[in-house]
Parts: structure tokens; sequence; C-alpha cells
């Protein structure tokens, strides 16, 4: 479990990350979502021990990461601009990678890279730009890491490969109880792929959360009664947004919902309807409780 | 085979629960039989092992499958059986709601015309 | 050696920096040409030339050092400058340390190959010819070499670690090295200013410049242009005890470059560091000397009350229009004005403490009271013969020695004196056990007094009455390497024979005198380049008729080689001289009688009209037969030198010292009579010259 406790980060006199918390159990995989400057590649870099907290921690299993290789050894990080050691081929950056990984599995880089039909003995730079990153990808995973660190390394992808990789990808959970952290700038992305999901905005996590739960417990709710109502009808509902249009009024509802049927239910409705939210839907919600304005905080990629 | 739908609103999850129940009660799995390793359903279409896991804990839960350590999930003898009370609680919802229509002034004819159009698109499944 | 160096990663490092370190070994390895193409030429021609000194040896690899350290840590740490590559290495599992001192390892290497294999090489092209060298004094450079590199990869590590831009790590690096020890450096040039008789390099470890030689490189150069401001070898790659300050410095800059690496923060990659740090260390590099010139002239007051203050002012303007202009805050400037404090207590110190060291050499007592006994320390390296190497380790207690030195003490100590030269390094001990070094001027008479009391000492009978001991090679003209030591042998047996006045006189060839006024007859100059540990000397004995088997031998060799051609050389002279055809050809008859013929080349012609006495020799020489007995014979040596042009007077006195292109030595027949009257002409002819030249001038 990787466990940020009020971790800290400065550059000069910009805070990058601002006492966040967040906690990244094992086995899952993590989608880190956030506008451009939000924190998330300071985060993953603090994850892979290449910064030292300014304040708070950063721990897996409770050990500090930074300078430490026993920890570091467990974690691999695939940063969004990609370097490779100068005239290497990726039979050279898999022999430096086994000089530093214990666990380097070259069974598993071999197998890879045939998976991915990329040549081992070719030089790297002659690569495209997403066959770059396939590299990047297949060096990381053959290093049995238990955390993957990915900094919008699908954003690159096409989406075959993006499949090719989530498979993988989860094959090592499943296998190994390994986690994948994985940021992006698109919801969309995430939400094919992660298990859990966290908003970071202005160096902290707004909110995380399993994805199931997040669809789940967040729902519209139409309802319309006969006689005159008003928003105090409905006490005893968490209610996020309260609109209402002549006599059909539209709740977005956090809870559960057999329980909320059921209350409605209990007070005679003329019309009531349960729809589920899109999990862009449920962030704008969220956000909106939580006082942020939805656009400012996330730009949505133009798919 | 099972399909989900990404696009849909509906959970991922929930879809799985839908499709299970309905495999089940139609048959395909026999009682006793071994459901779809997270492994091979997760490969096949490409969703996240940890949603088919919570799916599997749903059905779990509900007493349709149990899990035999190192070998996988069986369906239970009574799972049909189960599904259907689960169904059948949610009458409870419908009775409700004809009652709602009832006093906007529906007449029953239009109601059991809708039930009988509805039955005749979908192919009931046999008790 | 596991815990601190990562195969894996140091060999990472070692293959990437592969292509730079051999096209950088290939380059030093090329400055084994030129000894290489001396060394051969000087085999060939039968020449001996000098010992090389320890600078010059460690010279080109003092350079590579400087210049494949600075490119090759540059380029082990150029991942730190940028962020792609920052990243990459930082989040490799491995511990920082284990980082820094693999790539340490490998950037060391590297250039270890480099200097041995060029060491090995250069030692091997003396070995295989046989010329002079001092093998041992090559092992200590070569020693002090590997500490320097420790030294130099050391602190390019340390700045780099530092700070994040290329220039800035440059600069830091030369901050750090350098600057200490040249602020030393300048603050013993004041001390010598001030009290010229202190031997300042030698007297305390932070201002002796063999302790720490890489931080001082320019050392070597400065004590050839200003010879008597330091003295000369003021660098020593010898002493045990400056090796290991240096290593022990070398070993604390690795150290920290480590602990600042461990502690650098990896965001700074490509991030200059504060530029407060720079500016106020370029406003110091500014301010500092200005206000240390001014110290100068203060300490030596040829200060007038105008020039301080206009100075300083000076000083201070600068200080505060560059903070003004760089950071155009004022506030700024205000908060700049605590190291210009500190500059003007530096400058403060530099005024005071040579004063201070002054008068503490001052006030120390040295007289005939206390003195016990005294000894003339060597300066330098190399000496000029086997004897004078060994006078250094003589103790002089006579007398009136003592009192000699007693009262060139007190002339030091009187502040009227006018300083001549450098004055001679003594070595002074006092009854209270605590021993002295100063320059004292000596007037010629007291050096006399001192050499033969020095001569009369025991220690210093024995080493003039042998046989140079140690190392050594033999030249004498015309022969080679074996012909050499077979006559050196031959001679050392029959120098065994004579006794302890005729050694000396061997030894100590008086060449004022002439075949007129003595007994013996001389024939050629045995050259010994030799060495004594890591001191070398140059001896040149005579060869005279008090040791005729080696004369004998001599001639029986020389006549074998060119009994041929002794005509021919001489027509070859006269029509030489006589076209002037481009080719300088100086004539020794024996050993001291020489006929320049630089003298002659450039006079009116026909030369036998303004230069009969030549003419007159060479008939003599013409008819002179060659002969194997050495007993009725004398060398006669021609050197050519090759001149380019040649115009007037002021072309030829280069080449008055130069080591001509070829020697021939002839053995011919002359007897006592033609060699006193061949004596006869030379001096005749010099009167005529001296006549000739007065004429010129009007």
């Amino acid at each position: 479990m990787i466990t940020a406790s009020n971790l800290t980060k400065r550059f000069g006199d910009f805070y990058a990350l601002n006492r966040l918390n967040c906690a990244i159990p094992e086995g899952c995989i993590y989608g880190l979502v956030g506008s451009n400057g939000a924190g998330k590649s300071t985060l993953l870099r603090l994850i892979s021990g290449i910064y030292r907290p300014d304040g708070g921690s950063i721990t897996v299993d409770g050990q500090k990461i930074f300078d430490e290789p026993d920890v570091k050894s467990r974690l691999v990080f695939v940063p969004d601009e990609l370097y490779f050691l100068p005239r290497a081929n990726m039979k050279r950056m898999a022999n430096l990678y086994a000089n530093v990984y214990p666990r380097f599995s070259f069974e598993k880089f071999e197998q890879l890279t045939r998976l991915f039909n990329l040549n081992p003995n070719q030089n790297i730079a002659t690569f495209s730009k997403g066959m770059k990153r396939q590299a990047a990808t297949i060096l990381a995973l053959s290093c049995s890491a238990d955390y993957i660190l990915f900094d919008e390394t699908f954003d690159g992808l096409d989406p075959v490969m993006r499949n090719l990789v989530k498979t993988l990808l989860y094959d090592d959970v499943l296998d190994r109880k390994a986690t994948a952290v994985i940021t992006s700038h698109s919801l969309r992305e995430l939400e094919d792929t992660c298990d859990q999901l966290a908003l970071l905005h202005k160096g902290g996590i707004i909110f995380e959360s399993d994805i199931g739960n997040l669809k789940t417990s967040l729902f519209k709710v139409q309802v319309a009664f006969s006689e005159e109502y008003d928003k105090t009808k409905f006490a005893g509902i968490t209610i996020l947004s309260y609109s209402k249009h002549g006599s059909v009024a539209s709740l977005i509802v956090r809870g559960d919902r057999d329980e909320t049927t059921a209350k409605i239910n209990a007070m005679q409705p003329v019309l009531f309807e349960i729809l589920p939210l899109s999990l862009e839907e449920v962030f704008v919600f969220e956000m909106d409780a939580l006082g942020y304005e939805f656009t400012e905080v996330l730009k949505e990629e133009v798919n | 085979m099972f399909t989900v739908d990404k696009c849909s609103r509906t959970p991922i999850y929930e879809q799985l629960i839908r499709q299970f129940e309905y495999r089940i009660l139609s048959g395909d799995i026999p009682a006793n039989g071994l459901l779809p390793s997270v492994r091979s359903l997760s490969q096949e279409l490409g969703i996240n092992p940890n949603t088919l896991q919570r799916a599997y804990f749903e059905i779990e839960k509900r007493g349709i499958c149990y899990s035999v350590a190192g070998s996988g999930r069986y369906l239970t003898p009574d799972a049909m059986q189960r599904i259907r009370e689960h169904a059948i609680a949610k009458t409870q919802d419908f009775r409700a709601g004809v009652v709602s229509l009832r006093e906007h002034g529906i007449p029953a004819d239009m109601l059991i015309k809708i039930i009988s159009e509805v039955y005749q698109e979908g192919k009931a499944v046999e008790v | 050696m596991k815990r601190f160096i990562h195969r894996g990663y140091f060999l990472e490092i070692f293959t990437q920096l592969r292509t730079a370190g051999i096209v950088m070994a290939s380059i030093l390895m090329l400055f084994n040409v030129a000894p290489l193409f001396t060394n051969i030429t000087a085999l060939l021609s039968h020449q001996l030339p000098a010992i090389p000194s320890s600078t010059s040896l460690a010279i080109y690899m003092i350079l590579y050092i400087y210049v494949a350290g600075l490119v090759l840590t540059f380029m082990s740490y150029n991942w730190l400058n940028h962020r792609s590559t920052s990243d990459f290495y930082h989040a490799l599992p491995i511990k920082r340390s284990r980082i820094y001192w693999s790539s340490f390892l490998a950037v060391t290497l590297w250039i270890v190959i480099a200097i041995t294999g060029y060491a090995i090489v250069h030692a091997l092209l003396y070995l295989l010819t046989g010329m002079p060298f001092n093998y041992l004094n090559y092992l200590c450079v070569y020693l002090n070499m590997l500490i320097g590199v420790i030294q130099v990869v050391g602190v390019i590590s340390l700045a780099c670690a530092l700070s994040g831009t290329r220039f800035v790590n440059l600069f830091s690096a030369i901050v750090i090295l350098l600057v200490p020890r040249a602020l030393l450096l300048v603050l013993a040039l004041f001390v010598k200013i001030e009290a010229a008789y202190l031997p300042v390099l030698r007297m305390f470890f932070l201002f002796d410049p063999s302790y720490n030689i890489f931080a001082t490189p320019y050392m070597s150069l400065l004590s050839g242009v200003i010879p008597g401001l330091f003295g000369s070898g003021a660098v020593s790659y010898t002493k045990p005890l400056a090796m290991l300050y240096s290593l022990a410095h070398a070993c604390l800059l690795a150290f920290l470059g480590c602990i600042a690496f461990k502690v650098r923060a990896s965001e700074a990659a490509g991030i200059p560091m504060r530029n407060r740090i720079i500016h106020g260390a370029i406003r110091t590099a500014f301010g500092l000397p200005l206000l240390l010139i001014l110290v100068l002239m203060l300490s030596q007051e040829y200060f007038l009350v105008s020039a301080t203050v206009v100075l300083v002012l000076f000083a201070f303007a600068f200080y505060c229009l560059y903070e003004l202009i760089s950071t155009k805050s004022a506030k700024r400037m205000l908060l700049s004005m605590p190291l210009f404090m500190i500059c003007v207590g530096i400058a403060a110190l530099y005024l005071f403490i040579p004063k201070l060291i002054d008068k503490a050499a001052a006030s120390v007592k040295a007289n005939s009271d206390n003195i016990v006994s005294f000894s003339l320390v060597g300066d330098g390296e190399t000496f000029n013969s086997y004897n004078d190497m060994c006078e250094t380790s003589v103790e002089i207690d006579d007398a009136r020695c003592i009192n000699i030195i007693s009262r060139a003490y007190r002339r030091t100590l009187d502040p009227a004196n006018d300083v001549y030269g450098s004055g001679t390094l003594v070595r002074i001990r006092r009854n209270n056990g605590r021993d002295i070094l100063r320059y004292l001027q000596l007037t010629s008479g007291e050096e006399e007094t001192i050499e033969n009391a020095i001569e009369k000492t025991e220690p210093f009978s024995a080493v003039a009455r042998e046989f140079p001991k140690g190392l050594k090679y033999y030249g004498a003209t015309s022969l080679n390497a074996f012909e050499a030591r077979e006559i050196a042998n031959l001679f050392k047996e029959e120098y065994e024979t004579l006794n302890e006045n005729e050694r000396k006189m061997l030894k100590d060839w008086d060449r004022s005198l002439t075949y007129s006024s003595h007994l013996y007859r001389s024939y050629y100059t045995l050259t010994i380049r030799g060495a004594r540990g890591t001191v070398n000397y140059t001896d040149r004995i005579v060869i005279t008729d008090l040791t005729p088997k080696t004369a004998q031998r001599y001639a029986e060799i020389l006549f074998a080689k060119y009994n041929e051609h002794s005509k021919d050389e001489i027509t070859e002279y006269i029509s030489r001289m006589e076209n002037k055809d481009g080719i300088l050809t100086n004539i020794r008859i024996g050993d001291h009688l020489s006929m320049p013929t630089m003298l002659i080349y450039d006079q009116p012609r026909p030369l036998k009209d303004t230069n009969p006495e030549y003419y007159e020799i060479l008939e003599i020489l013409l008819h002179a037969e060659p002969t194997a007995n050495a007993a009725e014979g004398a060398t006669v040596t021609f050197g050519d030198t090759v001149i380019s042009s040649f115009y007037d007077d002021a072309m030829i006195l280069p080449y008055l010292n130069m080591l001509p292109d070829r020697q021939t030595c002839l053995f011919l027949k002359l007897s006592d009579e033609d060699l006193q009257h061949i004596e006869e002409l030379l001096e005749r002819h010099q009167q005529r010259y001296q006549a000739y030249l007065n004429d010129r001038t009007y």
C-alpha cells in the first residue's frame, strides 16, 4: 500500500503538492486524473523516489522511499518524457534494468517483445513515438515490480496497443497483486481501465473512490407529486443537486439505491424514475458539492 | 457470450450481474457448473478484473454461486431459485408502480396490453 | 567495496565514456612522439641530454588530468542537468552514494589508464634508448598524478552536485580547488616582499606548493618566470608528507562530493544556482584584488594619501554599482555590504600578517654564541656537479664560518641593506635545538672561505675523493653509449690510483689554466648525468694524461673511426668559412682551446688577411697526422651547427649555447710545442678581434 500523508512538495514558492493524502492499495489499477499543473507528475515522481518530500511523508508499506533501493526496487516509473540510453537498443536497456531490478525477468521481456512485434536489437532512436512508449512499457513490465507508475503513457498509444497493455496489466494484477498507477487528462481513458480513481487539483486529492462505487452510489432521481412540495420533502436523503421544473423535481442523490427507492415510494409519488449517471456527470456533481467548477478543474480531452 | 456496453450509463458490474442472472436462468450454465474465471472473462471482455471480482462477490453474496479454493466458482444448486426470489422481491416495486398508475387513471386494459407486448418481444424464461 | 560500487552502473558509465576516454588517451600518447624523436636523434648523434626535471615530466600529465577530468566528469554527470535524464537515473533503485562512487571510479579509471599508458611508454623511451632518466623521480611524479586525478575528479564531481548548469559547475570547481591556495600564495608573496630573506615557500606547509600540487599548477611556470621571487625548485614531487596531505585533501573533496550528491534535489536539473552566490563571487573577484593591490602599496610605503583614498573609493564604488546594476535594488546593495566588509577584513589580514611574520623572524637570534653549525641547503632538484650535490649535506662548524654567517644574518635584519640577488639558502642550527632557514647575502670572499672550510671537512673529502655514486649515464664526444661506458670504467680504475689533489683537479677543472702554465695535457670531457635517489646532478670530468690508459683508449677509438677523414674535415671547414654556406663549425682543440667560427664568419674577405692566426692554426692541423697514441696527440673536435639566416652579430648569440647538430672528434699528432703555439695564436687573434670590434662600433 502506498500511503501519502500530508505530502507537500515545493518548487521555490510554488506548492506543487500541498498536504496531499491518499492511499493506493495493492492489486488495483489506480487512475489519477487532473488538469495540467495539478501535480500528477510530481506525485508520481515522489512515489518513484525521484523527489524528496518537503513535508509529510510518502511510504510503501510504511517504509520511506527516497534513496532506499530496497523499496525503490518494488517501483518502476514510466515517465511522460521518455529517456533511453544513447544509441541503445531494447536489449541493452533490459540489461541495465536487469542489473538494478532484482526481479527483472528476461523471459517476460522476450515474450513481450514478441507480442508487441518489436525488434530488441534495433536502435530505439529509430522507433516511432508510439513504439518508444511500447518499449518503455515492456521494460517496465519486465521488472516485475509491485507498483508500476505510468505518467500519461496511454495518451499516446493507439487503441489496439492500449487494449494489449491493459490485458497485460490485468494479468499482473491477478498474478502478483501488482498495482498500476496511471495518470491522464482524460476520464474516458481511465474509466475503461481503472478500478480506483482519484482527482487531483492544485496539489491535493479532491476525492478518491472505487469507480464502481462512484457510479452506483450517485444517481439521478426524477420525481413528481400531486401536491406542492419543495426540497424539504426529501429530508433524510443526501441530495447533491436539486432542481424543479413545474411539478417535476430532478435530484442528484448519493446513497443506496434500494433504500432511496423505498423512501420515495413511501411518499407516494406520481412519477418516479431512477437514472444512472455517466462518470463525467458524477464528477461534475461531486465537484459542485465540494465547491469547484468542473470546467476549471478538469479539461476534457477532445477525442 | 457475455458482453458489456462501456458507453452505457449502467455501471459495468451491474451489467455483469444482470448477464449472469440471465445466463443462469436460461440454463446456459448447469447446476454446480463452473463459472468462467475472472482472468478469462477480463481478457475476453477487456474489463478490469477488480470490477469482475465485485460482480462475483455480489452474486456470491446472493447465494447464486460459491467459490472453491484453487478451483473457481461454481453455481449453487438452487441458483435459479434465488435469482427468481430476488426478481419476485422486485415485483413489490412493480405493484407500487401499478397503484400509482391506477391513481392516475390509467385503465387496466392499457396496462395488460403493454405487458403482453413486452412479453411477446422478449422471450420469457421457462420456470 | 561492494557496498560502494554498483557493478552494473559502473560498467554502464565506463562504457558510455569509452569513446571520449580512448580518444583522449590517444592524444596524450601522441605527446610521446616528441621525446621519441629527440631521444633517437640524441642516440644517433652521440649526445647525452640532461636528466629531465620532474616538472617537465609532469606537465603533460597535469594538463591532461585537468582536461580529461573536466570532460569525463562532466560527461558522467550530464544526466543531472536535464529533466528527462535526471528522472531516469534518479528513479533507479540504486543508493545515491553507490551511484556517485561508481561514477567516480569509472571516470578515474579512464584517466588512470591514459596516464599509466603514457608514463610506461615514456619511461620505455628512455630505457630502450639508454638516455639519462631518473626512474625514481618519475615514480614519485606518477604517484602525485594519481593523487591529482582523485583531486580533480573529486572537485568537479562536487561542483556538479552543487549546481545545475555547466558554466556554474566549472566556475565552482575553479573556486573550490584553486582559489584558497591562490590566496595563500598571494599572502606568501606579500610575506616575501616584506621579508625577502625568508624562504616563504618552505616555511609553512600551506605556502608550500608541493603540498597540493594540483591546486597550484601555475607555480612551476611562475618559478621559471620570476626566479628570484621564490627561489627555484618550488615544486617538489618527492616529499612524502606533501603527498599524504594532497591525498587527504583529495579524499576530502571526493567525500564532500558524495555528500552533496546525496543531498542534491533532483528538481535542480537545469536550474542554475541561486544567482546571489554567483554575483557575490564575481564582486569579490574584482573587489578583493583591488584591495590587495592597495595593501601592497601601503605595506611598501609607496602610497600617497590621495592614492589610497582614490583606490578605496574606486573599489567601493565598483562594488556598489555592480550590485545596483545587476539587481536594480538598493536594498540588495545594502544587504551586500557585509561581504564588502569581509573583503576589507581579508585585505587587512594581508597587510598585517606579513609584518607580524617579519617581526617574529627578526626577533629570532642567531649569532656566534648560539649557532652550533650550519649547512648550505640546495635549492633545486638538479646540481651542477656531484660535489655540489654532496655539499648540501655537510655541516660546517668552523668558528670563522660561523662568524661569517652571524654577520650575514645581522645584515639581513638591517633594513638599510639592498638585496642583490636571491641569496644563498642556509640552514642554521642553534644550541636551543631549533633550526632556522634563511636566504643570506654573502660576498664572494665569504663564499670562498666557506667553500674552503667545506672542502676540509671529512664528509666532503670522502665525497670529493670518490667516483660519483648512484645511477649514471656516460657521454663523450663521438662515443656511443657502450664506448662511453668502457671509457668511464677504465677511468674509474685509474682514478682510484690518483691522490686526493689530483682527483680534485680532475673534477673541478679550472678552465682558465692553459697549456703554457700547467703540466698536464687535457684531452676531452667525460660527461656524467647521474642521480642519487631523487636528486640529479651533472658532472663533467676531464680526461688528461693523469689517466693515460683512458686517454689512450679514447685515442684508439677515435683513430679507428675517423682517421681517414681528417684532411677532409679541415678542408671542408676552410671552404665553409670562406664561402659562408650556412653552417657554423666550432673547433675545439683538447679540452679548452676553441676557435669559434662565429668570430670570423662575417668579417671582410679575404679571411686570410683579416684572420691570419686562424689560417696558421689550420695549417698546423692540416699537417698533423691522425694518431692512435694518446701521449703524442690531442683531440680536435669539429662541431657543426646549421644556421638559417645570418646578417649581423646579434643573430649569432643564440647559437653560442646550442648543442651542435653533429660532432666529429679527431685525434691528431700535436706536440706540446704545437699546443703552446696554438694557444699563443689564439690569444693574438683574440686581441685582433677585440680591436676589430672596437673599430666597428664607431
